[in-house]
């Protein structure tokens, strides 16, 4: 479209075909960039992770580098810590990612977005009832926008994904990285097109039969069950001791790693990332605490049967090393007593701070928001997006000042989708490339189906409209959508390549400090 | 904010009225504004009724009717913006003078907006030391009708409420100094953001801070601020744009100029605001940042009047404005330099202008340039009661990519409470408006979507201004000094 980066060349695909989605990687190969372009590039990269993580700088500057120098991990985190550089390269004149669609009525620009629909933000939810569902998980970033912004992220998640597991299989080559992106797109075409009529589409449950081909889901579903059945999230993060006083068994957290921390090195410097660890709770920690458990109940979907029994909190701690995007904020792990009083059932609750929504320049007056705060925000366009406020009876939010948590239930029944895992049992051969072709067509579907659950932000239905939009030409849709893939994956390439470099140079806090 | 009882606090303050620089040991006076003016205390106005419509209202309509065809003077004077007024020699000096001061600089037969650093707001006395404190309040709000995308959508809002107050010493004939201070109103959330405080409630930050001085040599003055200061371009510019209240010049509206940042600047202004040099160094961050970055903001802006007449009704003036900025911005250093170019003319009777800026570098994204195009007119087509207002901004976002532009129309009817020559001290304006925003197909948040961002708008807006001198000041005891 323009030759801002030179990364940024859109190629012609006349036809989507897995031979023409080959050329996906082959764009990688324009990135021979001119230097001063680059330079200016990577000055972007550089002024705006500081502007997006400043909050994070400011307050907690040693976790904030642990954020920056996991996101240097692979191109998969730096893709999922980059959301915003995401958002102003999709809307800001100039910016590679800046490229124009064919597919957007006015109708169609005000639909419910996940915001951040990518792989690793697919899971499981057990239900009060019934089977296991598949959801996406992640509404931090969920606002009202154009529906194809939801689609373009998961494409690119899964051309990114694509790169990473090609390491792991050889099976997972160019051709197929495209077909895997293609069947996303046509599982969402596919999906919105049958849901045009407007009627509420059914959630996708682990029983269901077409889900049999899909061994990735299988496989997701069946950790799912073992390991939320086994309880194991109790034997991760908590242990049982000996109250000499009571005389029985008392249910604690167990501060430390669960997952050992790793060392990231660059330059002269070095920072501590966190896997996965509680640690303990300060005072002002526990205050917030206090005031979000007291006003987290009010908002669940329906009152638990003996909800103030349940809720009764037996331990805090502060959860470290979980997401990327979201790894310096708060998120405190709650022990609560469970449906009764006996320690085997107790439950662990996750509260997690919210912020903004993915803030799209220039849309100040289009994305205007509904919503006071941003826990409302989470709260409705969760339970719009998702299947039922059933998904998860515990999931509510809280407040504690002006501060907005997100609380759910911690449990091994709420399974991510986790690429290392797939990337591991694609080298031994349990996984194929046609496996991950099929993965991606469901994550299309599923988004088609969140996209149809919820209103826009007029009320209207939103499947006619974006039904309507791509109706008269699906291919083109398809073609608009992998072109834009085609283009911008490379750039996300570039600017990971970039983020080594800076965090080398700067230091893993970009060289800002806290004043 | 107690903008309403500020803008009443300037409505009820005195008229204004002038000095005789040339006579340092006789300061002005203005009439009791509840006194005819004819009499001994004030000669000299007598015969100019356009300065006696100044000094009581009543005579304005007077003013305009019987004046004399114009005379022309050159304004070539370093301080040619008072007439020399007879004083009431019984009247106790300090009293006097603070009746001077609160005058105001406001002579609208002479004054631009803002004749900093040629002089201050305040009638000082020759005789130094002397000083005076002002305060000046600004509201602009409205309700708007918004069609977006066809949806429709309508709200109030707040666009300005700013308060400010100024100190203004003269501790030596030939020095002016002082500070001032601006707070305004603001969203605590940005755009589409959802955490602010309370909500997203309206908060008072400050906007300027800044501590002045000038030097008057002869026909040349020397000025210098440091602090939180603000952006000379704009300032410049507003001198001949007098529809500020209903919308923004468009290299405002789009943040290729931040209207206050932290630093300093040197202004040199010769004969009277002929020529004018603004050099200026900078932060870069605007007001809502900190600096990031070790490059700071260099700016030269060269003013030009080519064309500057007095008129009974106020001045006549012509513009010819350049500018070149070289910056940076945020942590990266993304450039930021900025090349502009202007012209301006006010009038009693219309203002009109053409702004062309060319950003190299927008915010964090130093690779791009963009181009911002505006023109404006207002004029009276019945003073004060009925005017006519249209500007046009075409900008493209990005010079590297075709049909990028974003096309803002404005057409409008504005009615004033007050006429002209009080403009400065007391304004109540409201205007009614349609506004177009029409986008390229490569433009707006989505490309290719422009149908998406296409908006119109119609506008009632009022413009509330108030300037006056502090009653603090004017209650006080006199100098030590006098």
């Amino acid at each position: 479209m323009h030759p801002r980066s030179c990364a940024a060349v859109p190629i012609a695909l006349p036809h989507p075909t897995r031979a023409h989605l080959g050329l996906l990687s082959a764009a990688a190969l324009l990135g021979a960039c001119d230097p001063d372009e680059a330079a200016a590039r990577r000055s972007w990269l550089h002024t705006t992770l500081v502007l997006d993580n400043q909050v994070f700088l400011e307050t907690e500057p040693e976790l904030t580098g642990g954020k920056l120098a996991a996101m240097a991990s692979d191109p998969y985190a730096y893709f999922r810590g980059s959301v915003g550089q995401y958002a102003r390269d999709l809307a800001q004149a100039g910016a590679p990612g800046y490229l124009p669609t064919a597919y957007l009525p006015a109708e169609a620009a005000d639909v419910a977005l996940v915001g951040d629909p990518h792989l690793e933000n697919i899971g499981t939810y057990r239900p009060a009832e019934g089977p296991l569902v598949l959801e996406f998980n992640d509404f931090d970033a969920a606002t009202y926008g154009p529906y194809h912004y939801d689609v373009r992220r998961l494409a690119l998640s899964i051309a990114v994904a694509g790169r990473v597991l090609a390491r792991s299989a050889s099976d997972l080559d160019e051709a197929a990285q495209g077909a895997a992106v293609l069947a996303a797109l046509r599982g969402y075409t596919e999906e919105i097109a049958r849901l045009a009529d407007g009627a509420p589409p059914a959630p996708i449950l682990s029983d269901e039969p077409d889900l049999a081909t899909d061994t990735i889901l299988r496989d997701l579903f069946k950790k799912a069950d073992e390991d939320g059945g086994a309880r194991e999230e109790l034997a991760d993060y908590t242990a049982l001791e000996r109250d000499p006083e009571l005389e029985t068994d008392v249910r604690r957290f167990q501060y430390g790693e669960v997952e050992p921390s790793r060392v990231w090195r660059g330059g002269a410097y070095e920072q501590q990332i966190h896997e996965d660890a509680l640690a303990p709770t300060s005072a002002d920690d526990r205050w917030i605490i206090g005031q979000v458990m007291r006003s987290y109940p009010a908002t669940l979907a329906a009152p638990l049967p003996h909800q103030e029994e349940q809720l009764a909190i037996k331990g805090v701690a502060r959860r470290l090393g979980a997401g990327v995007a979201s790894y310096p904020v708060r998120r405190y792990y709650v022990l609560i007593e469970g449906p009764t009083a006996e320690v085997d059932d107790d439950q662990i609750l996750e509260l997690k701070q919210i912020f903004d929504p993915m803030l799209v320049p220039g849309m100040d007056e289009a994305a205007r928001p509904r919503f006071t705060d941003n826990g409302q925000r989470t709260l409705t366009l969760q339970r719009a997006l998702q299947s039922g406020p059933a998904v998860d009876p515990l999931f509510g939010v809280g407040h504690a000042g002006g501060l907005r948590f997100r609380v759910r239930e911690r449990t091994k029944y709420q399974r991510g989708l986790d690429l290392a895992r797939i990337a591991e049992r694609l080298a031994d051969g349990r996984f194929s490339a046609g496996d991950v072709a099929e993965l991606t067509r469901w994550a299309g579907v599923l988004l088609a189906r969140s996209h149809a659950r919820a209103p826009k932000h007029d009320g209207r239905p939103a499947a006619p409209a974006i039904a309507a939009a791509i109706a008269a030409d699906p291919e083109g849709f398809l073609r608009e959508t992998v072109d834009f893939v085609a283009a911008y994956a490379p750039v996300l390439d570039q600017d990971y390549a970039h983020l080594d470099a800076l965090l080398a140079d700067h230091g893993p806090r970009l060289g800002y400090f806290a004043r | 904010m107690a903008i309403p009882s500020l803008f009443a606090l300037t409505l009820l303050l005195a008229a204004p009225a002038a000095e005789a620089p040339d006579a340092p040991d006789a300061p002005a006076t203005p009439a009791e504004p509840t006194e005819p003016l004819a009499g001994p205390a004030v000669s000299t106005t007598e015969e100019d009724p356009g300065v006696r419509a100044l000094l009581d209202p009543r005579f304005a309509s007077e003013a305009a009717t019987t004046r004399e065809p114009e005379t022309e003077r050159p304004l070539t004077d370093p301080a040619p913006l008072v007439h020399a007024v007879e004083v009431d020699a019984d009247k106790e000096p300090w009293r006097r003078r603070a009746l001077a001061r609160e005058a105001l600089h406001l002579d609208p037969d002479v004054a631009l907006p803002n004749n900093w650093p040629i002089a201050p707001l305040c009638n000082l006395a020759e005789a130094a030391p002397d000083l005076c404190v002002t305060v000046d309040a600004e509201l602009f709000a409205g309700y708007r009708l918004r069609s977006l995308a066809g949806r429709r959508f309508s709200e109030f809002a707040l666009d300005r409420a700013e308060l400010g107050t100024a100190l203004w010493a003269r501790p030596h004939r030939r020095l002016d100094a002082g500070v001032i201070l601006r707070l305004e109103a603001i969203r605590s959330a940005g755009p589409q953001s959802l955490i602010g405080i309370d909500g997203d409630s309206m908060i008072v930050r400050v906007a300027q801070a800044y501590g002045h001085a000038a030097v008057h040599l002869g026909p040349i003055t020397l000025g210098v601020r440091a602090g939180q200061i603000a952006e000379r371009w704009i300032e410049q510019l507003e001198k001949g744009y007098d529809t500020r209240g209903v919308d923004p010049l468009s290299s405002d509206r789009l943040v290729l100029f931040d209207r206050a940042d932290l630093g300093a600047s040197l202004t040199a202004s010769g004969w009277g605001g002929l020529v004018e040099l603004d050099l200026a160094l900078t932060n870069g961050e605007g007001r809502a940042q900190e600096e990031l970055n070790r490059g700071k903001n260099t700016t030269a802006l060269l003013t030009v009047r080519p064309w500057r007449k007095r008129h009974p009704k106020g001045l006549i003036a012509l513009a010819v404005h350049g500018l070149y900025r070289d910056g940076s911005y945020g942590l990266g250093a993304a450039r930021a330099h900025r090349g502009a170019a202007a012209l301006t003319f006010a009038s009693p009777w219309a203002y009109a202008g053409f702004e062309f800026v060319e950003a190299l570098g927008v915010r964090e994204q130093g690779d791009r340039t963009a181009r911002s195009l505006g023109a404006w007119l207002s004029a009276y087509a019945w003073a004060p009661y009925l005017g006519v207002y249209g500007k046009y901004d075409r900008v493209r976002q990005d010079l590297a990519l075709a049909d990028s532009t974003v096309q803002i129309s404005s057409v409008g009817l504005f009615s004033d409470l007050f006429g002209y020559t009080w403009r400065r001290r007391r304004r109540l304006r409201l205007y009614a408006g349609y506004q177009h925003e029409g986008y390229g197909a490569a433009a707006g948040p989505v490309p290719g979507a422009p149908q998406a961002a296409d908006t119109h708008r119609f506008l009632l807006q009022l413009e509330a201004q108030g300037l006056g001198p502090s009653l603090l000041i004017k209650k006080a005891r006199p100098p030590r000094s006098i």
